[in-house]
């Protein structure tokens, strides 16, 4: 049984949300979990009718069940990825595979109910949701807050902290938490951080403020749990890039290219991997095994493994974990394709010391002029929210291409 | 040499600041509050002046009070010139 009173939420409609996809989650019905602004649209989806769809922040819709109408057999979990650019895409679960992979989380972690749990992690994507399930299976409190909007909100929360405080955060959060350097807590936090890259310049940022923390970087992707593996080092031993050890019942290889000095493809054989994708009107995409061979799940990430622990070293798939966001490069180009007197962009990830990684997009145009940049970063602006800004973009002149005609 | 107030004005503008009236911006006391910035979006205002100063982040000598208006912001930017030393393009 999962023990839902353990999860509380400084917002308490946030809180009732929460603790309401929890009973539904262990008695009732399937559950599908998106965002605010697509809980009504989900819960009048026919292939949902007998779900229950929630936010995990403010909305708890039932979708009554049509008499004579199956509604499965209440064992299935679907929630969205991270990505923010295109459309959404949904993982499928059964819900055995999410309390496995919960236990296995809690397990690693060693929850220990003398130390306060706080989570600024957003509870309706893979990482929140892992929070969320493997504190209740261990009996572990843990308290969620919105992410903090402004630099005093930032101050208050670190008000909070004590020697005993374990936090959940995405890594570009650490900039804030670490932001005021006449602020010191010498206590053994620990921080944990999931989501995207740990960079070392963030580990970093954050000695002043923490020496004594304990960091704990965890590796994962939403199709498979989420978790992977997971690292736990002093704050000075840290390792930008190494994730640890596999967590138990996970394998993991690394299968050598040819093209790259260094590591391979990283591929994972998990118990806690998806049932498949699916799309927001039911259908399965099929590609919820295209990446796959046999049980191996190919990851998009490049790294390497040294006495037993993964080192991540980068990104070999077509996309960037910017701003605690999955962004897909070839979505970022066609949406600065769309953008009027643009004839054709470019997009690349490159390395930037604050954000990890972020998106430079080349665009080539007839007539260069002020407003064509600002009308693709509007148009990015649209889709990303304030990541736009953090978007590196050139203008490039039709006439200066080279003959190659390369962009 | 790096650029001055004025094209990091513009950049800030341009990239950040890129759906409101300039004048409005350049009137609010607490950009937070009037909705002009986030957490996000403080952390790429940050990061623009990151890349400008090179190896010099600003994001380990920032105060909470620095990020409060485009103002405060000049200040920060001029401060942290002046602590590296670093020349302005006039």
């Amino acid at each position: 049984m999962l023990d839902s009173a353990v999860v509380s939420h400084v917002d308490a409609e946030a809180e009732r949300a929460i603790k309401r996809y929890l009973i539904a989650f262990e008695n009732r019905s399937s559950v599908a979990i998106v965002a605010p602004d697509r809980v009504e649209m989900m819960s009048n989806q026919p292939w949902l009718a007998g779900w229950q769809v929630t936010d995990c922040t403010s909305r708890f819709e039932p979708t009554p069940a049509p008499e004579g109408v199956a509604t499965g057999d209440a064992d299935e979990l679907i929630f969205e990825s991270s990505g923010t650019v295109g459309d959404p895409k949904l993982v499928r679960y059964r819900k055995s595979t999410i309390r496995a992979c919960a236990t296995a989380i809690a397990q690693t972690l060693g929850l220990d109910p003398d130390r306060e749990y706080i989570s600024l992690v957003n509870p309706r994507f893979a990482y929140g949701l892992s929070i969320i399930h493997s504190h209740c299976i261990a009996g572990v409190p843990v308290q969620f807050r919105p992410t903090p909007v402004s630099v005093s909100e930032w101050a208050a929360l670190r008000d909070v902290l004590r020697g005993n405080s374990t936090v959940y955060l995405v890594p570009h959060q650490s900039f804030w938490l670490a932001q005021d350097v006449s602020w010191r807590l010498d206590g053994p936090v620990e921080l944990i951080f999931a989501g995207t890259a740990l960079t070392q310049s963030m580990v970093d940022n954050l000695r002043p403020s923490f020496p004594n923390a304990t960091v704990t970087n965890m590796y994962g992707q939403a199709e498979l749990g989420p978790r992977v593996a997971t690292c736990r080092a002093a704050i000075d031993d840290f390792a930008e890039g190494d994730v640890g050890r596999p967590l138990p019942g996970v394998n993991v290889r690394v299968d050598a290219r040819d093209d790259i000095d260094r590591g391979g493809n990283i591929v994972v054989d998990s118990p806690f991997r998806m049932s498949g994708y699916v799309t927001m009107s039911g259908a399965d995409p099929n590609g919820s095994s295209q990446r796959a061979v046999s049980n191996w799940w190919t990851t998009g990430d490049i790294g390497c493994l040294n006495k037993g622990h993964l080192h991540v070293l980068g990104r070999a798939a077509d996309d960037v974990n910017f701003l605690g966001n999955r962004v897909r490069l070839h979505d970022v180009r066609a949406v600065v394709r769309s953008v009027p007197g643009v004839l054709d962009a470019r997009v690349s990830a490159v390395p930037h010391q604050v954000y990890g990684q972020r998106p430079s997009v080349r665009v080539l145009v007839k007539a260069p002029n002020d407003s064509v940049e600002m009308a693709v970063r509007k148009a990015l602006g649209h889709t990303m929210g304030a990541a736009a800004g953090a978007i590196l973009i050139s203008i490039i002149d039709w006439a200066s291409l080279p003959e190659s005609g390369k962009l | 040499m790096v650029a001055s107030w004025e094209e990091m004005r513009s950049r800030l503008l341009a990239r950040v600041f890129y759906e409101f009236s300039p004048d409005e911006v350049e009137a609010s006391t607490h950009l937070v509050g009037d909705g002009f910035l986030n957490s996000l979006s403080i952390l790429v205002v940050l990061g623009l002046l990151e890349d400008e100063l090179g190896g010099h982040s600003p994001l380990i000598e920032v105060a909470p009070s620095d990020t409060s208006s485009l103002a405060t912001i000049e200040a920060l930017y001029r401060r942290l010139l002046q602590e590296h030393q670093i020349d302005e393009v006039s």
